[in-house]
C-alpha cells in the first residue's frame, strides 16, 4: 500500500484536535498572551476567512465547506465525550455541554429530544460565531450545526443531517439546531 | 425565526426521487447518483459501492460553487453543469431547485454525451418534484 503524505494542514488539524481531545487547553509558545483570544479574531476568522472570503471564492458552495469543517469539530469532541460512559446519552450531553463551555463555544441545551421521531433540538445561548452579529436574511451558524451534527452523529453512530431553524443574528436571541437522524 | 424548510428525507415522496436516481443508474458506465443539498448532504443516494457520501456531498458543492463563480468573472452568467473529467471517469453535477444539487459519478467506459443528455433530460422533472416538496 503506498503512504499517504499528510498536508501542513492536515498535520496542523491533528495537533488541534489531539489538544482538543487531551482536553488541555494550556499551549506552548503563548507564555505571555495565553490561550484565550477575542471573540471578534473567532468571528474574523469565522465570518470572514471561513465566510465571506469562502463565499467569494466559492459562491454557494461555502456553506457546504463550513457546515464539513463544523462536523470535523464534532466528531472529534463526540470522540472525546463518548469515552467511558457506556453509551449513556444524559452523560454525553453533559460532557458536551462542559466542553462546548469550556471551548467558549456557546451554552448548549437540549431542547427537545425525540429519538422515536429520530429528532434532536440544541440550543446554542451565546453562540461564538454570532454573538454581537445582527440584520442577516437568513442562519448563518452553518459551523455550528456541523459541529452539533458530528456530535450527535459519532453518539448514535448513525447518518445526521443538522439544521440551524433559529439564529441569534436573525433576532432569535439563540441558535437553535435541529438534528435528524437518518 | 428563519423561514428555511429542510426536506424531509424520510418522506415517503423521497421513494420518486430513488426511483430517478436509479433510472439514472441505469445508464452505462454510471457508479453513482446522489441528491446533495446546500449543507453538503447527501439526501439520497443510490450507488455500486461504497462512497464516503459527507465527502462527497461537500465537495461537489464546494466543486460546482467554485466553477460558477469562475463562470461568473468570465461573465458566462449562470453554470448548468459541472463535469469533471478524471483519470478513472467523470463526475457530473447540476443544480435542481432551493441550493439541491444532482450529481453523477461515472466509470471511464461511460459515454459522456449519452449521461450529459439523460441528465439534462432528468432535470426539469426533478425540479418539479423539489419544489412540490419544498411548497408543501
Amino acid at each position: 500500500m503506498p503512504q499517504i503524505q499528510k498536508t501542513d494542514y492536515q498535520i496542523a488539524q491533528q495537533q488541534i484536535l489531539d489538544g482538543i481531545i487531551s482536553g488541555e487547553f494550556d499551549i506552548e509558545n503563548r507564555r505571555d498572551l495565553g490561550p484565550m483570544i477575542p471573540i471578534r479574531l473567532f468571528q474574523a476568522l469565522r465570518m470572514v476567512a471561513l465566510g465571506s472570503n469562502v463565499e467569494d471564492i466559492l459562491g454557494q458552495g461555502a456553506p457546504s465547506l463550513v457546515y464539513h469543517s463544523g462536523q470535523s469539530l464534532g466528531l472529534a469532541m463526540g470522540q472525546l465525550a463518548a469515552a467511558n460512559i457506556d453509551k449513556d446519552l444524559e452523560t454525553y450531553v453533559g460532557k458536551i455541554k462542559l466542553l462546548c463551555r469550556q471551548l467558549s463555544i456557546g451554552l448548549v441545551v437540549p431542547d427537545r429530544v425525540d429519538l422515536n421521531a429520530g429528532v434532536l433540538e440544541l440550543r446554542v445561548d451565546e453562540c461564538v460565531s454570532c454573538a454581537g452579529i445582527h440584520n442577516v436574511s437568513a442562519p448563518i451558524c452553518h459551523f455550528e450545526a456541523g459541529m452539533v451534527g458530528g456530535i450527535v452523529k459519532t453518539f448514535f453512530n448513525r447518518n445526521v443531517k443538522a439544521t440551524e431553524t433559529k439564529c441569534n443574528a436573525l433576532g432569535d436571541k439563540t441558535c437553535l439546531i435541529r438534528v435528524d437522524l437518518i | 425565526m428563519s423561514n428555511i424548510h429542510p426536506l424531509d428525507t424520510r418522506k415517503s415522496q423521497s421513494g420518486e426521487i430513488d426511483a430517478i436516481l436509479r433510472n439514472l443508474m441505469g445508464i452505462q458506465g454510471v457508479s453513482a447518483a446522489a441528491i446533495v443539498d446546500n449543507d453538503g448532504f447527501v439526501t439520497h443516494i443510490q450507488r455500486d459501492s461504497e462512497i464516503n457520501t459527507d465527502a462527497i456531498g461537500a465537495s461537489v458543492q464546494v466543486v460546482f460553487g467554485a466553477a460558477a463563480r469562475a463562470a461568473q468573472h468570465v461573465g458566462h452568467h449562470a453554470t448548468n453543469m459541472v463535469i469533471c473529467e478524471n483519470a478513472e471517469g467523470f463526475i457530473l453535477s447540476t443544480p435542481v431547485e432551493a441550493g439541491f444539487m444532482l450529481a453523477l459519478v461515472t466509470q471511464r467506459d461511460a459515454l459522456l454525451g449519452r449521461v450529459r443528455f439523460e441528465l439534462k433530460e432528468t432535470i426539469p422533472v426533478l425540479k418539479k418534484l423539489f419544489s412540490h416538496y419544498l411548497t408543501h
